[in-house]
Formats: C-alpha cells, sequence, structure tokens
C-alpha cells in the first residue's frame, strides 16, 4: 500500500513539474514577455546545448562537484574524529559543544573576507567555506548518534569482546548510520549553497571556474537563458545528489534494516 | 564453568537516596548447572547477572559467560540473522574464514530450528525467533555460561512453551552452565530442577 501511495506520489510530483514547464513555455510565448527576461523552453534548451558542446560547462560542472566532495571529504573525517573524540572525553565533548555553537549558525559568507585573507582565492578558500559549511552538521548529527546508540549493543559488544575499534565500526557507525546520513544531507545542501554563491563573490578559480562563476557569467553578458540553464544545472545536481544518491543510500541501509525508519 | 559471588553488595543513587539492591550476596552455581532465580521484578535480579556477567564496575566482560537479555532487540539489526552469528563466531574464532564462520552460523540456526531464517533481517523476525537467535548466537560462540534475564518473559504462550523445550534440550545435549532469572514460577519450574529465591541468596542465608 505504501508503495503503491510513493509511486503514486512520484507521478503526481512528475505531473506538477510538467505543469510549471507548461505554464513558462505559454507564458513565454504567447504573454508578450521580452525574452530578456523570460526566455522560451527552447532558447534555454539551445543555450544548455551550445555551453555544453561550445562552451566549459561541463568542466565547469566537473569543477563545482570536485571541490564539494574534496571538502566534504575533510569536513566528514573532521566530524568523525571530533564526535568520536566527544564520546570518550568529557574535554573533547566540550570542545564539541563549543565549536558547534560558534560554528554552526555562523553561515559560510559571512566568513568570506577573513577566509580570503588567510587563504586568498585560491581553491584553498572555497574548499575552506566547504569544509565550514559541512562540518557542523555531520558533527552535530554524528555526536546525537553516538550519544542514541542502544546500551544494549554496546553491552553485547562488551560480552563478546570487541576491540575498541570493532565497537566503534561495528556498533557506533552503524547504528548511527541514519544520523550520519541525515547530516551529509544538511551538510551538502549548504555547502552547495556556499559554493555557488562564493563562486559568484570570487570570480572565477582555477581555470574555468565552477557553476556559479558561468551564472555570473550569463548575467554579465545579459544572457537570460544562460542564467535559466545555470539555475536549472544548479537545482538538477542538487535534486540528484539528494534524491538519488542519498536516498538510494538510505533504501540500501537503515530503511532495509528498519522499514519504519 | 563454576560461578561464585561473595558477599556482593550494589547500590544505586536514585533522586538523592541510596537503593541498596544486593545485600551481602552469596550464589555458587556448579559447572553444567542450571539453576532458576525467582523474585519479583525490580528486585535486583538483573543488576545480579550484570554482576555475574562483569558489566558492572570492576568487572570485564568476556564471550564465556553470556547474557541473553530480556529485549527482544539484541540481534544487530544492521545484519541478517545468519550474518549476526557468523560475525559473532569470526569475532570468537580469529582466523576464520567468511565462508567458515556461515557454515557454523548454519550449524547453530539449525540447532535452534531457525535454519530458513539465515537471510532474514532482525525485524523481519518474530519475538521468539529474535530470542532464539540471541540464544544461537551465545552457543555458536561456545559460551561456557548462559545468564538469562527474563529471555521468554514476552512471549505468547506457544512460543514461551517452544522456547524453553529448546532451552531445556540443548542444555541437556552441550552442558553449559544456566542461570535463568525470573519473575514467573511455572517458567521456572518448568525450567529447572533447582530454583533459588532472590531473596534467599539476597541479604538473608547463603546458599
Amino acid at each position: 500500500m505504501k508503495w503503491k501511495k510513493d509511486k503514486k506520489e512520484k507521478l503526481i510530483m512528475v505531473l506538477w513539474v510538467l505543469f510549471f514547464l507548461a505554464l513558462w513555455q505559454v507564458s513565454a510565448t504567447l504573454g508578450g514577455v521580452s525574452s530578456l527576461v523570460l526566455p522560451t523552453l527552447g532558447e534555454v534548451g539551445n543555450t544548455l546545448l551550445d555551453s555544453v558542446v561550445n562552451g566549459n560547462l561541463l568542466i565547469q560542472i566537473y569543477y563545482s562537484l570536485k571541490v564539494i566532495v574534496i571538502g566534504m571529504i575533510i569536513a566528514t573525517v573532521l566530524a568523525l574524529i571530533l564526535s568520536l573524540a566527544a564520546q570518550r572525553y568529557l574535554v573533547m565533548a566540550g570542545l564539541g559543544k563549543v565549536l558547534a555553537l560558534v560554528g554552526h549558525p555562523l553561515p559560510a559568507l559571512a566568513l568570506l573576507p577573513l577566509i580570503i585573507v588567510w587563504f586568498g582565492t585560491g581553491d584553498a578558500s572555497i574548499i575552506a567555506i566547504i569544509v565550514h559549511s559541512a562540518l557542523w552538521p555531520i558533527m552535530i548529527n554524528l555526536t546525537e548518534g553516538f550519544a542514541a546508540v542502544p546500551p544494549i549493543y554496546l553491552e553485547i559488544g562488551r560480552n563478546m569482546e570487541l576491540s575498541h575499534w570493532a565497537m566503534t565500526w561495528e556498533i557506533r557507525m552503524k547504528s548511527a548510520l541514519g544520523y550520519f546520513i541525515s547530516g551529509l544531507k544538511i551538510a551538502f545542501a549548504r555547502s552547495w549553497r556556499a559554493l555557488i554563491g562564493a563562486e559568484m563573490v570570487f570570480g572565477a578559480i582555477g581555470l574555468q571556474g565552477g557553476i556559479g562563476w558561468y551564472i555570473f557569467k550569463q548575467r554579465t553578458f545579459m544572457n537570460t537563458p544562460g542564467l535559466f540553464v545555470g539555475i536549472l544545472v544548479v537545482i538538477i545536481i542538487g535534486f540528484v545528489v539528494e534524491s538519488v544518491l542519498f536516498q538510494y543510500w538510505e533504501r540500501k541501509t537503515i530503511r532495509k534494516w528498519n522499514p519504519t525508519v | 564453568m563454576r560461578i561464585s559471588l561473595k558477599n556482593v553488595n550494589r547500590s544505586f543513587e536514585n533522586q538523592g537516596e541510596t537503593l541498596q539492591v544486593l545485600r551481602h550476596l552469596n550464589l555458587e552455581v556448579e559447572s553444567g548447572e542450571f539453576i532458576a532465580i525467582l523474585g519479583p521484578s525490580g528486585c535486583g535480579k538483573t543488576t545480579l547477572l550484570k554482576v555475574i556477567a562483569g558489566f558492572e564496575e570492576g568487572g570485564s566482560p568476556c564471550r564465556e559467560v553470556f547474557m541473553i537479555h530480556q529485549d527482544f532487540n539484541q540481534l544487530f539489526p544492521w545484519r541478517t540473522l545468519g550474518d549476526n552469528v557468523s560475525y559473532a563466531i569470526r569475532k570468537a574464532n580469529r582466523g576464520f574464514t567468511s565462508s567458515e564462520g556461515e557454515q557454523r552460523a548454519k550449524e547453530a540456526l539449525l540447532a535452534v530450528g531457525l535454519e530458513e531464517f539465515y537471510g532474514y533481517y532482525p525485524h523481519q523476525l518474530s519475538g521468539g525467533m529474535k530470542q532464539r537467535g540471541a540464544l544461537a548466537r551465545a552457543l555458536a560462540m561456545e559460551s561456557q555460561v548462559l545468564l538469562m534475564d527474563e529471555p521468554f518473559s514476552s512471549l505468547d504462550k506457544e512460543s514461551k512453551e517452544g522456547a524453553i523445550q529448546l532451552l531445556k534440550k540443548l542444555w541437556k545435549e552441550r552442558g553449559f552452565t544456566v542461570v535463568f532469572v525470573t519473575h514467573d514460577v511455572e517458567e521456572a519450574k518448568a525450567l529447572s530442577h533447582k530454583i533459588i529465591y532472590f531473596e534467599d541468596i539476597n541479604g538473608k542465608v547463603q546458599v
């Protein structure tokens, strides 16, 4: 029954997307709106094709994804170290709380000028921004997840004489996996926004820059179809990562272990 | 494996008050013996088992003395039933390959009548099956002493009877030591020839 409801809901969502696309097309063609304000779907499609074939859009997408992956890996490693240490040592638990209290509410863009002073305007700055955006949600979620590990699993692990490493990997990490994935989802959403924003402020970093820089360039040349292409690419990548990649991971793990999640 | 406790005391702080749960407790259980400890809920039976298992302060738990909890959710939910057992076997026998672990896990599940459920996740099993799975895991690790904390108390009558018969059969075949705590007189009678009243070992007479 649930499966059927999910399918229906997905179909309804697709229909809504088609409805908005149709509305867009009708408004752009019949609404007497200038194509500088609202280009047609065809114009946007052509610009997308042109940016892919003749421009550097694919390289820019690759660049944005590369820096976000590097930043999120660094943030995940740091979050794991901090939250595991917080489990073990009270002094580290205090440190984790202070860092999260200070860092979590601080928007990455507010740190941008300082980061430029510290790291310059190269890749390091963008990665620092992504690490800042991703670290806190992952760390907070992991810390909560570790605290919520059912004591019975830890007792059984001790009874099985599991090593410290096995207790961490087999029991704490797997038990807290749902929290970890939630943290990563929030971290990705925050990092993705910060990355696009930072690229639009920084301008091109590396040889071609990323998607944020692509959008910025389209604005400079008043290329409205290009602006829409940039926005669509940002939406599609965000959708693929959040709704396809993370959901696939959840289906293969926590939902399989406990379908009521 | 023999169990010997002498003059054990345990107390807890509860809302500023000290609650003495174990008071000069003495207990002797011979190797291969099956004893049932009977007492009302909340009298300290679980604490006693935790002391024996080494979970309490100063103790060090080992897989030879394994505790089977009252909670149905003691199998790791991220592993299938067979994988739970096979993982425990591999941890108890360093150097075992996955296929050796799997083979031994199948034998262990066969002994508790769950061989068909090897690939099932715990959430797909009934309460009784989970408890039998936990028993299989303990036996697969070749634990010498089973500390059973009312493991069948929440089962329906039929599952409970089945589990009791199974435990008795396995005990007779393998000769491990069992300390089974319960608040259910009928369960204690059905399981064990030797029933100890908790109040008799806690703060009163020496057994």
